[in-house]
């Protein structure tokens, strides 16, 4: 008889008003808080435990993640209900997004028909040392203080990591870096995620922990109670990559002519040389570039994940998307900042470098860059990471990309077409000294693109497409693979002076020609090393073992400008 | 009398020195005085007539005078290493002597062109393009062998490489600058600069340390024209300060020759219509030389050594010319795949028949 006896105390009322989805049938649950039990209207029973007195559930433990940097750091929400004065006070080192958390979980609570009763309640976030940003701290700390309040039983929290954005109504919003919180979480001793049902995909693509995707917050307080299920969902990989590849939609057939750049464009590719495109304007710089990552290898699993990793963790992973196997390309406009262009901010975010990692970064214009922005690539470039200092720590991202630049030969962009051009050989020469050394000594490849003939135009019956160019590429980076087994190098652009001594040896005919060519050209021994270096690729790429005297040839004609030889001299 | 004329080129140098005076107030001043001497000796209300004319010369020819004597200026310009002959000096250029401006004297580094041997001016555009050049280095050359001396403005494009040729053929070459002799204009030219001293001189009417104006060009064209037989203009624009050369050395009664090109240049354009107005055409420097009845010093031997070259090479070269062309159109053309062209444009470029005129430009070398 006691069981069924609704004891209505008006100081211990508590309602909620769940919209059943599943059943498109609303139904009405209230929730009666009574010294003793807690009972629900409708007689399905929330699995509370007890409350009465001092067995009360006043405090509660949720496991949720930070992003800090590109790493996901474990991050307790503790939530303390007592009685005092009716304050939502929040601890642990919050930025301003995460302090105005307490906004957003009471009203959202509010709106989910679960009013937060007149006491004093404290959320503290630890380890305490540890900055804490970004929105993902919303359900978990919405769903501490549920647990607090002894909505929740704390052990149904075991082993489930949370994260999600709340907005008002109650829903739950898409957040930044799931995929690295999502596969934190195994080392953090959870078995499963709740995560936004926006970010559900990407989240899925980590193995090994169960992932749930919520819409709302009284979704995962039904999930909790057991009362319903939340969405899951797997991801064919295969299926994904070859939709993204149809989505790309550009294709190596549509460069017209432009042999040199084509070829140019593949022998930079296999050996993962940078490449430098000089031409006028309308010579189809810009359209080749954009075609680079089709004819790069596809993607790793790896690779993939380290891309979608970045790319969620700045927030540009698509929805639908889940993991990115297409490899990215960057084109920052010329005005960008040397922040926006490494990455940076008080907690600090991917920048451009690194959001082109296993990719291309493509620099348009390169004159216009300011020249301390263009700095910023000489880390990068050598080391493919770069390190980023605040004062909440320094931080390490990768960025190994191939860097592929273009530019006008001068100012009107036609020299040395004399009856286009009539900038003198001040303003050309001025032009050039936009460009830093240090910054030309890390392009292998130096190209001019002219601007396509008609006989080239007459003459062009549609050239080989990516997957074709592709195959070549991938078999030299193939060869490359072997070769460098158990050394530092992975790419004949790595190659370093000695490096250089030992894998690219030369006949007696080549040396020949080398020496003979290194006087006539006015060579230095830096632009004689890069020759080689590319002479290696080019022979890769033919599939031969030595080097040969039109491998050399080839790569003379795409050695880098020396400012030097770039102007004839007197 | 040796010592009076040493005495009066003192004084020549001082009167020359004066800044801001240029060869038609020079004139004046000698006419009126007689004598630089006499200039600088007057006393200050002789000169009551320019005053009254209020022209902004006399008073800086007046400061000078206050500021600095004979003495000093000769001090000062030997200190530099700058030779100088007034127009009164036995060794002043001959040529020159005989123009209605002639200037009052020169400063000069190495030594001045000599009057009884050849001399024809190369001159033509700053920004030439690979034709223009290779014409002004094939003149320099081929005068040079002949023996005859080369005089130009030591400025960028064609007056350079031909000087350069001239003196890299073993002959004389003579610069006229528009700037103070002691001034290296333009700087990227600093190494011709320095050559030509060694193998002929380099002059300027400026005194030393004046500025390279623009206006000083055309005075400077004057003297280029002037102490030489022929002016050869290699490449022009319509409006081009080689072609005020042209019109000079018509009223010197110089020959005028014009390198031909085609119509649709507009670097040929300038030339072309010299031609038109009735200039000398110039078909080979061979031609030149004939046409200004040079003797050939040394008989060059022709180089007619039948290179063997492979067919795909053959057909390459074949394909060249002074026009620069890239690797697209030269593959097009020749019917040999770029990846190959690399080898086969590096293998002519060092036997010596073909070059890169800039990044992926190739033209003809012989």
């Amino acid at each position: 008889m006691a069981g069924f006896i609704i004891i209505i105390n008006l100081a211990f009322f508590a309602h909620i008003c769940y919209d059943d989805i599943t059943n498109h049938k609303s139904r009405r649950i209230a929730i009666f808080h009574t010294s003793n039990f807690i009972r629900v209207k409708s007689g399905s029973f929330l699995r509370v435990k007890r409350i009465n007195g001092k067995e009360q559930n006043l405090f509660s433990t949720v496991v949720s993640a930070a992003i800090n940097g590109i790493e996901s750091k474990k991050v307790m929400v503790e939530a303390d209900v007592s009685d005092g004065m009716p304050v939502f006070s929040m601890v642990g080192f919050l930025a301003s997004e995460v302090k105005e958390a307490q906004d957003r979980v009471r009203t959202a609570l509010k709106n989910s028909d679960i009013h937060l009763p007149a006491k004093r309640i404290t959320v503290n976030l630890s380890p305490a040392d540890l900055k804490k940003a970004g929105s993902g701290f919303d359900l978990p700390i919405a769903i501490a203080v549920l647990a607090s309040l002894g909505y929740i039983p704390q052990e149904s929290l075991k082993g489930i990591l949370f994260a999600g954005e709340l907005s008002l109504n109650g829903e739950i919003n898409d957040i930044r870096g799931v995929m690295e919180i999502v596969s934190g979480a195994a080392g953090f001793g959870c078995h499963t995620c709740v995560i936004p049902q926006s970010n559900l995909r990407e989240g899925s693509v980590i193995r090994g922990v169960r992932v749930l995707g919520a819409k709302s917050i009284k979704q995962v307080l039904y999930f909790l109670t057991g009362e319903g299920t939340l969405a899951e969902t797997s991801i064919n990989i295969e299926e994904i990559r070859s939709r993204q590849e149809e989505k790309t939609g550009v294709d190596f057939s549509e460069v017209q002519g432009q042999a040199l750049l084509r070829r140019a464009a593949e022998v930079a590719v296999s050996g993962l040389h940078n490449l430098l495109i000089i031409g006028p304007p309308g010579s189809g710089k810009t359209m080749t570039a954009r075609r680079i990552p089709t004819i790069l290898p596809q993607t790793t699993l790896e690779e993939a994940l380290e891309i979608s990793k970045l790319h969620s963790i700045a927030g540009i992973l698509p929805e639908e998307v889940g993991l990115r196997t297409v490899r990215p390309f960057r084109s920052p406009h010329h005005t960008i900042t040397p922040i926006a262009l490494a990455g940076g901010g008080s907690c600090p975010k991917p920048g451009e470098v690194s959001l082109a990692h296993r990719g291309v970064l493509y620099l348009d214009e390169l004159p216009e860059f300011e020249k301390n922005t263009l700095e910023i690539l000489r880390q990068p470039l050598e080391e493919g990471k770069i390190s980023i200092s605040r004062n909440t720590g320094s931080y390490l991202f990768p960025a190994d990309f191939m860097l592929v630049a273009s530019m006008n030969p001068c100012k009107c962009g036609y020299y040395p077409d004399r009856n286009r051009c009539s900038c003198s050989v001040r303003e050309v020469k001025r032009y050039l000294n936009h460009i830093s050394q240090p910054l030309l000594d890390r392009i292998d490849i130096c190209v001019e693109a002219k601007p396509i003939l008609y006989e080239e135009l007459k003459s062009f019956h549609g050239g080989e497409n990516s997957s074709q160019i592709r195959e070549r590429v991938t078999q030299a980076q193939k060869i490359q693979q072997f070769r460098y087994q158990g050394t530092k190098y992975r790419f004949n652009s790595d190659l370093s002076a000695a490096g250089i001594k030992k894998y690219c040896t030369l006949g007696k005919e080549e040396e020949e020609l080398m020496r003979e060519a290194f006087e006539k050209l006015n060579l230095t021994a830096r632009s004689y090393n890069r020759i080689l270096k590319v002479a290696r690729t080019i022979a890769d790429l033919e599939g031969e073992e030595y080097i040969s005297t039109t491998h050399l040839g080839e790569a003379v004609c795409y050695r880098a400008l020396d400012k030097k030889y770039w102007m004839e001299r007197m | 009398m040796d010592e009076k004329r040493i005495e009066q080129e003192g004084f020549w140098l001082w009167l020359c020195s004066a800044p801001g005076l240029y060869c038609r107030q020079l004139q004046m001043l000698t006419d009126y005085f007689g004598t630089p001497r006499a200039v600088y000796e007057a006393p200050e209300k002789e000169f009551e007539v320019w005053k009254k004319k209020n022209v902004a010369w006399i008073n800086r020819l007046l400061d000078f005078r206050k500021g600095y004597s004979p003495e000093e200026v000769c001090h000062i310009v030997k200190e530099k290493g700058i030779q100088f002959r007034s127009r009164e000096h036995p060794g002043f250029p001959v040529r020159l002597r005989e123009l209605s401006d002639c200037p009052a004297g020169l400063f000069f580094f190495g030594e001045l062109p000599q009057g009884n041997i050849p001399a024809v001016a190369v001159v033509g555009a700053r920004e030439c393009s690979s034709y223009g050049k290779r014409m002004a280095v094939e003149l320099g050359e081929t005068l040079a062998d002949a023996g005859v001396q080369v005089i130009s403005g030591l400025a960028l494009g064609i007056d350079g490489y031909a000087q350069r040729a001239a003196l890299d053929a073993g002959g004389k070459s003579y610069g006229v600058l528009g700037c103070g002799v002691d001034i290296c204009y333009p700087w990227e030219n600093r190494t011709l600069y320095v050559d030509v001293q060694r193998q002929g001189g380099v002059l300027s009417e400026f005194p030393t340390g004046t500025r390279p104006l623009a206006y000083h060009f055309p005075m400077r064209n004057r003297i280029i024209s002037g102490l030489c037989d022929a002016v050869v203009v290699v490449e022009a624009r319509e409006k081009s300060g080689s072609l005020i050369t042209a019109d000079l050395a018509l009223e010197q009664g110089r020959e005028v020759y014009a390198v031909p090109g085609r119509s649709k240049d507009v670097l040929s354009r300038g030339c072309n219509r010299l031609i038109a107005q009735g200039a000398g055409v110039v078909l080979s420097p061979e031609q030149l030389l004939e046409e200004l009845h040079f003797q050939k010093r040394s008989q060059k031997k022709e180089k007619k050594t039948q290179l063997t070259l492979a067919p795909e090479e053959k057909r390459v070269y074949s394909n060249l010319d002074l026009s620069p062309k890239g690797p697209e159109e030269i593959s097009v053309r020749s019917d040999v795949p770029v990846e190959r062209l690399g080898g086969i444009l590096l293998s002519l470029i060092l036997k010596g028949l073909a070059e890169e005129s800039s990044k992926n430009h190739y033209i003809r070398v012989k």
